[in-house]
């Protein structure tokens, strides 16, 4: 089945400056919906805790309306910010932000209410009565705090692991119920915008960007991607006893401007499992006649996929990730995978210089998969593999592993860019021992998936 | 986990210097007080003609009309300081406000005499708003207080329009106070009564009119 027909084309190094401007926008963005407050709030206007509270309230309130945007906008899945920010990255700050969101809108929410309470010298509970029966939209907004607080709980490690994906997924979607919910009374009861100004517009003007970058994202490129290129399960291909390729055909599919090591997610129209969609790596570089993807089977899902018919439609969303060879700082790479992380390893290899080293760790002779695959290209590109069997407690997988192991084998490791593919326990290891080895931190390149 | 807990605290301490940054005794140190001024509602009490633009200027959002059901009978008093020439001309047709006292003779011995009608600027900030306030959080206040024998011994509130959202929940909480403050004192010169900076120079410049048509000392 494999047949390598695709030449070496050496693809030309991205810079990173888009990364950098998005996140300066991103802290910019913050820093302006501040200033929002900043120049609506004169100054000295501040004369006793009471109105400070509030204030402290209104900065909270207009910090916590703009993080809710950026997280919506991370999650979009829009191309721009999909092939600039890793969706490990993406991920990472995705989770980091959820937890601030969540704590300034409760500090949002009891600074508004304790500050005007304050102020007008009644209890607590009798400010919040007064608020919820009197304010516009604030009953709304309380609801949206109210899901927005659930959708926190449930995402804590703990509690999440309990649970099955897709419950968790379904919950997780009632987050665009905050956003409609809580848009109301920032524009009702939110001083800097209620005036029609400005400022009012430009705040308005976010919501319209990330809408339409949600439909973009989540709604008109998947449509068009489908019914352009039409995805069908060719083959199903045993790699080894629990590992397994699918081949996809697709119309045009040379137009399809996917990379080695950026993955799709897959939603296979069959029996049983339309309804759900995973990401899956690419496990061969695109070469205008298949792509193909490898899974292991761990789970009910991926046991199911082993049994899917040729001609089965699929519908895939992506291409994403910068998982890929274009992202490199240095000429030369390093790629590690351990277990079946070595599908998007495999296809990275395609698209590196000569003189790329691969690490491939397996626990068995018999778990190596792509083989010959392998070896066959090690020998096109002049690249060296060094498989390493064995558990990770074993002498020579440990050894291999160590410090000098690894400078063994890459006497140039600190100059190369380094991509990471395997098991969580696999990357953090790795990543520990290529930091003691001076490997800057922006030359280590990690699959957004754990395998 | 260390990381976002600095980032909690880093997001604490920046919002308590801000909110620092804009306070009173702060900005008075770094000498801003002065370039950026107050809003109207925090001129100093006691200073009418400052404190407040006159009702019937032109974007004045809050000159819809009286709404009090008695007859208006414009008197010469009433016309609060300002540019007298222009007052009556308001760009929407049929929503000028001429700044009028409503005077309603009850029979003696009490006497029901209402201030004329003051803005009220919850937006606190000095420029006029654009015609188009959605919340119309700026409004009127027309107090009317009811005297006998010299004596201020009732007083109620019309506003214009009425308003809602956090407005109207101050304003309603603030008159219970300044009419307490009022009956009280017999003065129409509160100083600042708490929780009722939005709205309280506005209602002592009517309870002041009012007082005035009433023949009290003022």
């Amino acid at each position: 089945m494999f047949d390598p027909t695709g030449k070496y084309r050496p693809l030309p190094r991205r810079g990173h400056g888009t990364r950098r401007l998005v996140i300066a926008s991103f802290w910019a963005g913050l820093v302006g919906s501040v200033a929002l407050w900043w120049f609506h709030t004169p100054t000295g206007s501040i004369v006793d805790v009471g109105s400070g509270l509030i204030e402290a309230g209104r900065i909270t309130g207009m910090a916590a309306g703009y993080v809710l945007l950026v997280q919506v906008l991370m999650m979009s899945r829009v191309g721009w910010l999909d092939r600039t920010i890793s969706a490990n990255n993406l991920l990472g700050a995705h989770r980091d932000l959820g937890f601030m969101l969540v704590v300034t809108v409760l500090l949002h929410m009891s600074l508004i209410v304790v500050g005007y309470a304050k102020l007008s010298e009644v209890s607590i509970v009798e400010q919040t009565t007064t608020m919820l029966t009197s304010f516009e939209d604030m009953v709304s907004a309380t609801i949206a705090t109210g899901i927005l607080v659930g959708v926190g709980l449930v995402s804590i490690r703990v509690i999440r692991s309990r649970m099955p994906y897709e419950l968790w997924h379904v919950l997780h979607l009632s987050t665009y119920l905050v956003l409609l919910l809580s848009y109301g009374h920032q524009f009702a009861d939110g001083r800097e915008l209620v005036d029609g100004g400005p400022a009012t517009w430009v705040w308005a003007g976010g919501y319209y960007l990330v809408i339409a970058c949600l439909v973009q994202g989540r709604v008109l490129h998947p449509l068009r991607f489908n019914l352009r290129h039409r995805l069908r399960v060719a083959d199903v291909v045993a790699e080894s006893q629990d590992v397994f390729s699918i081949y996809i055909d697709a119309r045009k599919i040379h137009e399809i401007g996917a990379r080695a090591g950026q993955f799709f997610r897959w939603r296979f129209l069959a029996r049983g499992m339309w309804w759900q969609a995973h990401p899956f790596s690419l496990s061969a570089a695109p070469n205008g006649r298949w792509l193909r993807l490898t899974v292991k089977a761990v789970g009910e899902h991926t046991e199911q996929l082993k049994w899917l018919d040729p001609g089965v439609r699929v519908i895939a969303e992506g291409p994403s990730g910068v998982f890929t060879a274009d992202r490199r700082r240095r000429y030369r790479a390093l790629l590690m995978a351990a277990g079946s992380g070595i599908a998007p390893i495999r296809a990275l290899l395609e698209e590196l210089p000569r003189g790329t080293v691969v690490i491939y760790r397996a626990s068995s002779e018999s778990d190596l998969i792509f083989r010959e695959e392998l070896d066959w290209l090690a020998d096109m590109r002049e690249a060296e593999i060094v498989y390493v069997i064995g558990r990770r407690e074993d002498p020579g997988p440990r050894r291999a592993m160590s410090r000098r192991g690894l400078r063994e084998i890459v006497p140039d490791v600190s100059r190369r860019d380094v991509y990471l593919c395997g098991p969580e326990g696999f990357v953090t290891a790795s990543v520990a021992v290529l930091r003691q080895l001076r490997v800057p931190r922006r030359q280590i390149h990690l699959d957004p998936f754990e395998f | 986990m260390r990381r976002t807990l600095l980032a909690v605290l880093g997001f604490s301490v920046t919002v308590f210097l801000l909110v620092g940054l804009k306070s009173g005794p702060v900005a008075q140190v770094l000498g801003w007080s002065a370039e950026s001024g107050l809003g109207p509602d925090d001129a100093p009490v006691g200073d009418p003609g400052v404190g407040l633009p006159p009702l019937g200027e032109p974007n004045n959002p809050g000159s819809a009309g009286p709404t009090g059901t008695p007859q208006t009978t414009p008197s010469p008093g009433a016309t609060p300081a300002g540019p007298s020439g222009q007052p009556t001309t308001s760009p929407r047709p049929g929503k000028s406000t001429t700044t009028t006292t409503t005077s309603n003779p009850p029979p003696p011995p009490s006497v029901t005499v209402t201030g004329a009608a003051f803005a009220v600027r919850t937006a606190q900030t000095p420029t006029t708003k654009s015609s188009s306030c959605r919340d119309c959080e700026d409004y009127t206040i027309a107090v009317t207080i009811t005297v006998s024998g010299g004596r201020i011994t009732g007083t109620s509130v019309t506003y214009n329009p009425r308003p809602g959202g956090e407005s109207g929940s101050l304003a309603s909480r603030a008159n219970s106070k300044l009419s307490q403050s009022i009956l009280s004192a017999q003065t129409w010169n509160l100083g600042r009564v708490s929780g009722a900076t939005y709205c309280g120079n506005a209602w002592e410049l009517s309870v002041r009119d009012a007082m005035n048509k009433a023949g009290l000392p003022v």
